[in-house]
Parts: C-alpha cells; sequence; structure tokens
C-alpha cells in the first residue's frame, strides 16, 4: 500500500519487514532523527559504549542466530568507529547491515563537521554499500542491503543515509518481491550443476586417503546436517577451519579437530597425507594451507563453494562444485561411497594415539599457577551443552579452538579471518541479545578483553547471562610466544608492567568480579559462576605467563613440520 | 601481456571507482580506462586494457573479473583478450611542423590516415583511429618532429559477432 512516509519512518518500516528486533548502536547529531523515528518503534535499541562495539554485537548477534545484525551509527567519527568490525564480519561472511548516518546532502563534501567519506572508506570491506541519494530510493536500497547480506555468500552491507533525508517525504510502497528490488546485477547461483558433484563421487569412490576439510560455509548455509550424515556415512576423516569449529559435533570420531597453524597434529597429517582432500565452503586461508606448494604434496583437490571467485583462488583444484552448499551436501551426502580406508583411518588413529594435544598436568602444590589446558578441562564440565562460547583473539582463541568441545552448530563464535582483538566482549553481547536463555561464556586475554573492555557496562546495563573468562598473563601471549620463538626470545613491546585488574574494572561498570591465581580456586569460581541464572561475572585467572600454543607450524614452514610442545 | 577487460554496469554512482578499486588492490594496473553510455540508457560500458607481465597473471586476472561480477551494481564482465575484437582508440596530437617540415608531416599523417584538424603557422593538430598498435607507429614515425601535447583515449573494444555483449 502506498502511503506518504518520512525517511525515518521508511527506515523502521524496512526494519520491522526484516524482522529486526533488536539494534545495536551509538547515536549522534546525524543519527537524531532516525532514533528519533526508531523511539515509537517497537525495536529494541541497544547502546554499546562505542561503535566498534555496535558492530561487533550485531556481528555476534548475527553468528548466533543465523539472522541479519543491524548496528547504526552517526556520521563521521561514528561511521569510522564501525569499519573494524565491518571488516571483521566480512573476512568471515557474516550477514550485517550497517546504517551509517551521514551529514545532510547539501553539506556534503564541504569538509563539514562529523563528515567522513564512508562509501569510499568501506568499500573494499563491505559486499555492498550505497549513499543513497534521494528519499525515494530509500526503501528500496534498504531492502536491498538485507537481500544483499544474507543471500549467497553472507557479508556485510552499509547504508551510507544523509540526514536530510530522515525528515523528508515521499509516498512509499514496500518492495515485496525480488523483482521490486531492481538488482539486476546480483545473481545467486545457488544450484550449479549435479555432475559436477558426480565426479568428486567418482574420485571419491576410489581414494584410498580421503579428507573431509569443513569451513564456515557450512555453518552459513544451514549445512551442518548434511555435513553431518556425510561424516557418519562415509566415516571418512574430518578436519574443521577455525570457522566450521562447531559445524559437527567435537566428540565425532572422524573428527580431527582444526587444520593449518595450530592445528592437531593427526589433521595437519591426514591433510598432508591425503590423495583426496574436499574442501566444502572453505577458502584454503593461508593460516590454514601455509606453503601452498607442500599442502595436500600427495593428492588432489576438491572444492564446494557458493561463490565463483573463490574456486581456484589460493589453491590448485582438480574438482569444483559451484553453488549453495545447502543443495550440493544433501546431494554429495546421498551419494557419496568410499571404498576401504580402514589402513587410513587406522593410520590417522595411530597418528591421533602417538600425537594428542598438550594435556593438563597433575596439579601439585608447587604448580599452583594455572596452565591452559586445565583451563579446558575445566570449562568442558561446566559448559552447558547449548551454551554459546565467544573467543576474542590470540593464544586463549587458539587453545579454545584446539580444547573446547562444542556440539551444536552456532555456538563458537570467533573472528577468523580478520584476528580482531577485542572482538570478544561486543560479540558476547550481541549472541545473548539473540539467543535469551542461552548462557554465553567468553573466553578472553589480558590483551583483548581490555579493547573493547567499555561494553562491560553495556553487558551490566543488560544483566545479560555472560560469563567472562580472561586468561591473564600479563602481557601479549601470542605476541610473545613469536617473540620467544622467532626473534631470539626478545620480547619487546609486549609486556604489561602494569598488572590491571580486571574484576575490579568489571566492578567499577556494575559486573561482578574475582581474581584467582590457581587452578583450585579457578574450579571453585567457574562452579560458581555456573550457577547464576542471570547476569553477567567475569573471572580474572592468573595463568603460567610463558605457556605456547602447541602444535605450531612455524612461518615459511609446512602444516607438517610441526612444531610440539 | 594486454588485456581487453569490458565491464557493463548499471549507471548507479560509485560503481567506477568501486571497479577500478578492486583491481588496484589485487595489484593491476590499467594502461587506459574509457566509461560511456551504450544503447541501454541505464547500462554503462566500462572500457580497460589491464597489462600483466608474471607467467600467474592470466589466472589471478580471471579471479579478479569474478570478483568484479560479483559486485551488485555489475552486470556482466568479460575478458575479450582471446575473442580478437574489434579495438579502437582514438589520439590526437599536437605538432610542431615549421614550415620546411610540414610537407613531410602532411605525407606521414596520409599514410596513417590521420586528419589534420588545425593548421596554425607553426604547429598543427592532428587526430588518429586505430588499435593501439597503429596509433603506437605513428607516434614513432611523427616522434622527430616536436610533439608539443598528445592525448589518447584509449581503447575501447567490440566483438565481430552478431551478438549484442550483455545477454540479460
Amino acid at each position: 500500500m502506498t502511503m506518504e512516509k518520512t525517511g525515518g519512518e521508511i527506515v523502521v518500516e524496512v526494519l520491522k519487514s526484516e524482522g529486526v528486533t533488536h539494534i545495536f548502536g551509538y547515536p549522534g547529531g546525524a543519527a537524531l532523527p532516525l532514533y528519533d523515528a526508531l523511539s515509537t518503534s517497537d525495536i529494541t535499541h541497544i547502546l554499546t559504549r562505542h561503535e566498534q562495539g555496535a558492530a561487533h554485537a550485531a556481528d555476534g548477534y548475527a553468528r548466533a542466530t543465523g539472522k541479519v545484525g543491524v548496528c547504526i551509527s552517526t556520521s563521521g567519527p561514528g561511521a569510522t568507529n564501525l569499519v573494524t568490525g565491518i571488516a571483521t564480519a566480512n573476512m568471515d561472511s557474516i550477514p550485517m547491515v550497517c546504517i551509517t548516518c551521514q551529514v545532510a546532502a547539501s553539506l556534503l563534501g564541504k569538509d563539514s563537521f562529523q563528515e567522513a567519506d564512508v562509501v569510499g572508506i568501506t568499500a573494499p570491506i563491505t559486499k555492498f554499500n550505497h549513499m543513497v541519494q534521494s528519499v525515494e530510493e530509500l526503501g528500496t536500497v534498504l531492502k536491498q542491503a538485507f537481500h544483499i547480506a544474507r543471500s549467497g555468500r553472507p557479508g556485510p552491507v552499509v547504508v551510507d543515509i544523509p540526514k536530510d533525508l530522515f525528515g523528508a517525504t515521499c509516498d512509499f510502497t514496500l518492495p515485496e518481491t525480488e523483482e521490486d528490488l531492481h538488482l539486476n546485477g546480483y545473481h545467486v547461483q545457488a544450484e550449479g550443476n549435479t555432475q559436477d558433484i558426480d565426479a568428486v563421487v567418482a574420485a571419491l569412490a576410489t581414494a584410498k586417503r580421503p579428507v573431509l576439510f569443513m569451513g564456515g560455509g557450512v555453518i552459513a548455509a544451514g549445512a551442518e546436517k548434511a555435513m553431518l550424515q556425510v561424516a557418519t556415512k562415509t566415516n571418512i576423516p574430518v578436519v574443521t577451519s577455525l570457522m566450521a569449529i562447531s559445524a559437527l559435533p567435537t566428540d565425532l570420531p572422524n573428527y580431527l579437530g582444526m587444520v593449518g597453524m595450530h592445528g592437531t597434529y593427526a589433521a595437519n597429517m591426514a591433510v598432508t597425507e591425503a590423495d583426496l582432500l574436499i574442501g566444502l565452503g572453505v577458502r584454503f586461508d593461508d593460516r590454514v594451507t601455509s606453503v601452498i606448494s607442500k599442502f595436500v604434496p600427495h593428492g588432489k583437490i576438491a572444492h564446494f563453494d557458493i561463490d565463483p571467485s573463490e574456486l581456484g583462488k589460493n589453491v590448485p583444484t582438480e574438482w569444483t562444485v559451484q553453488g549453495d552448499l545447502a543443495w550440493s551436501l544433501p546431494i554429495f551426502a546421498e551419494k557419496a561411497q568410499v571404498g576401504n580406508i580402514t589402513p587410513w583411518q587406522e593410520q590417522i588413529k595411530n597418528w591421533q594415539e602417538t600425537h594428542p594435544l598438550p594435556q593438563a598436568p597433575e596439579p601439585t602444590e608447587e604448580e599452583a599457577l594455572i596452565s591452559p589446558p586445565a583451563v579446558f578441562e575445566l570449562l568442558n564440565k561446566i559448559m552447558p551443552k547449548d551454551s554459546i562460547l565467544v573467543t576474542d583473539v590470540g593464544q586463549h582463541q587458539m587453545w579454545a579452538a584446539q580444547y573446547a568441545e562444542r556440539m551444536l552448530p552456532r555456538t563458537f563464535l570467533t573472528s577468523g579471518g580478520l584476528g580482531t582483538m577485542g572482538y570478544g566482549l561486543p560479540a558476547a553481547v550481541g549472541a545473548a541479545i539473540g539467543c535469551p536463555g542461552k548462557e554465553v561464556w567468553l573466553i578472553s586475554g589480558d590483551g583483548s578483553i581490555m579493547m573493547n573492555c567499555q561494553e562491560l557496562a553495556t553487558l551490566a546495563e543488560q544483566q545479560l547471562p555472560v560469563k567472562i573468562l580472561v586468561l591473564n598473563n600479563r602481557g601479549l601471549g601470542m605476541v610473545r610466544q613469536w617473540q620467544r620463538m622467532f626473534f631470539g626470545k626478545r620480547c619487546f613491546g609486549s609486556k604489561h608492567e602494569i598488572d590491571t585488574n580486571f574484576a575490579t574494572l568489571a566492578k567499577a561498570m556494575g559486573v561482578e568480579g574475582q581474581r584467582v591465581d590457581n587452578i583450585h580456586d579457578l574450579n571453585i569460581a567457574l562452579q560458581a559462576a555456573a550457577k547464576i541464572a542471570k547476569g553477567p561475572m567475569l573471572i580474572d585467572a592468573r595463568i603460567l605467563e610463558e605457556a605456547n600454543v602447541y602444535p605450531m607450524v612455524a612461518p615459511g614452514a609446512a602444516i607438517y613440520e610441526m612444531i610440539e610442545c | 601481456m594486454r588485456h581487453a577487460i569490458v565491464a557493463l554496469v548499471e549507471n548507479k554512482p560509485g560503481v567506477l571507482s568501486k571497479l577500478c578499486g578492486l583491481i588496484a588492490r589485487k595489484g593491476f594496473n590499467i594502461i587506459n580506462l574509457s566509461v560511456a553510455d551504450t544503447e541501454r540508457p541505464s547500462v554503462t560500458r566500462i572500457s580497460m586494457a589491464v597489462e600483466t607481465t608474471e607467467p600467474t597473471a592470466p589466472a589471478e586476472l580471471a579471479q579478479v573479473v569474478h570478483q568484479l561480477e560479483k559486485q551488485p551494481y555489475v552486470l556482466q564482465v568479460f575478458n575479450l583478450t582471446q575473442a580478437d575484437p574489434i579495438a579502437r582508440e582514438t589520439a590526437l596530437f599536437k605538432i610542431a611542423a615549421a614550415p620546411v617540415v610540414r610537407g613531410e608531416v602532411f605525407h606521414t599523417c596520409e599514410n596513417f590516415r590521420a586528419r589534420v584538424l588545425e593548421a596554425g603557422p607553426d604547429s598543427m593538430v592532428v587526430e588518429i583511429t586505430g588499435d593501439h598498435q597503429k596509433i603506437d607507429a605513428f607516434i614513432s614515425a611523427i616522434e622527430k618532429y616536436h610533439i608539443i601535447e598528445s592525448i589518447r583515449t584509449g581503447e575501447v573494444f567490440m566483438t565481430k559477432d552478431n551478438h549484442p555483449l550483455l545477454s540479460k
């Protein structure tokens, strides 16, 4: 139905039509007319304490729910503060719509107060961006934004709206169909060629050492069931990228864990010895492949992906299947048959048994300081099955990726491609907002938590059930690990000389906080945290300062050349 | 190797800068670029020549073409290099042609079917159309006279078959 509406009302109507219930944002001059329009809507606004927090919260919301996350900022610094969050979502293909308010059209290009070229700045880090030119096109562009963000290979979209458009009026009809969006240059080829799948099926039937390599695309496509079907039906060893952790239950017998720089020995060796590696929604990132010429040196690669530009991008492939995994994976699961791979499975079992991940030492009086594997032994016992585990970036993130037991999809949220320190806390806020009733655990480090610690105030305000465990090694652990291993132990510029008490910091912002420095007290604190049904809390745990993440593939080495504990 | 890339895009603000930005980020050098309207009012045609030197570059350029096609306002992108398209650009030269050499210059222009647009007492402006090799050859021929100023439009490309490039 056509009705005269203001730009502000159009934004609200589009958001409602897209089923948006929560938005994360931070107001400012150019955003005020939009905030005024939102004030009378039933959309809940979560005021973060920094725009970067709003972007990561929208990202965490999207990862936890599978829905499009929405964030709003004002012009200039508000929009530029979103940038890291947008780039994070872009690298991990997370559907997000970011509404950045812009100075009034009459002030554009005049270096006006709080003016920034947001479309120019965000072009390389968005799936699509656009500055709205008129109130007439506003509704269509916003509907396009949601469609583009969630369809095909998902990604963030920025819609930049000059302030004066919120007050301008036009006759508005909500675009209903895809045709109404007039996206002539945007086509998602969800269904590819079934013969391409048949070719991989045929290759698999004769393969002696096949490996399945799943990536974030499995989760993005919602193809976890088909993934589980392939894995259980064929019993082929499965390795995962960081992004696909939680796509399969981590206790699946043929699940070998993460592959790559901090991959398990069995996963890295399986990929190295494979005669057929089937990549599913992966992009063969350098943290996975290391030296390309030594990646799958004895075998051929098949690659399933929805994005044609990913096929053949990083590794040479023998077979490609372009299409949505929601289309291709069920067909592949149905048709896949394996020959005799028993010797291969035995070989892998042997690798697993002879090279397990480093285990927690038996606690003694002397070794009171906390070892990382011990942390995850405790966490795995107390985290509910449907809880969401969010990480920041660094050593703790890799330990989480290696040790955390995850049974359900979308329960492991981490910044993979961009590796954004400071991602965790706001993403946990978003996940908790998106999944009421679920417990959210955030594992962070003393470096990462500081980068967006202002969001503790948001947590307190919203009383979200987010439990934070800071693995505090009084410095930048991963940086120091590299400095110890590859820079002659010159640990320069990576030590926190001031021992920040994060428990006190949390309390100052209204979050319960506790500090522990041995495994016994950590256990008690975690048990207590698990019993808190409502509201956030933070545990600042002092861990061993010089613990390393093992195994590790040194830069420039092949993935089978692992440094082990 | 020189590649003939043609992108058909929707006539929207910012599309050109996004395409050029993407190509630059992938490390390719755009030698020339031409942007103009087409037989369809809402469609703009971007023609460019891209130079590659590394042996792996053509495969990487194919990647870039895929990346360009992903842009929502981009309708279709073609690498026409293998299709042997008709390639044409126009160039203008302002040549210092003193009366003593004027006859020679006129003669050279005639050989290249270049048109003299302006003839002043000691300079002339010449127009030439052709593929980039022809224009390079013309430059070689007139280099010995002083070229005061020159400008090239950059090549545009058209296939020889009877179909429009844009199928959709």
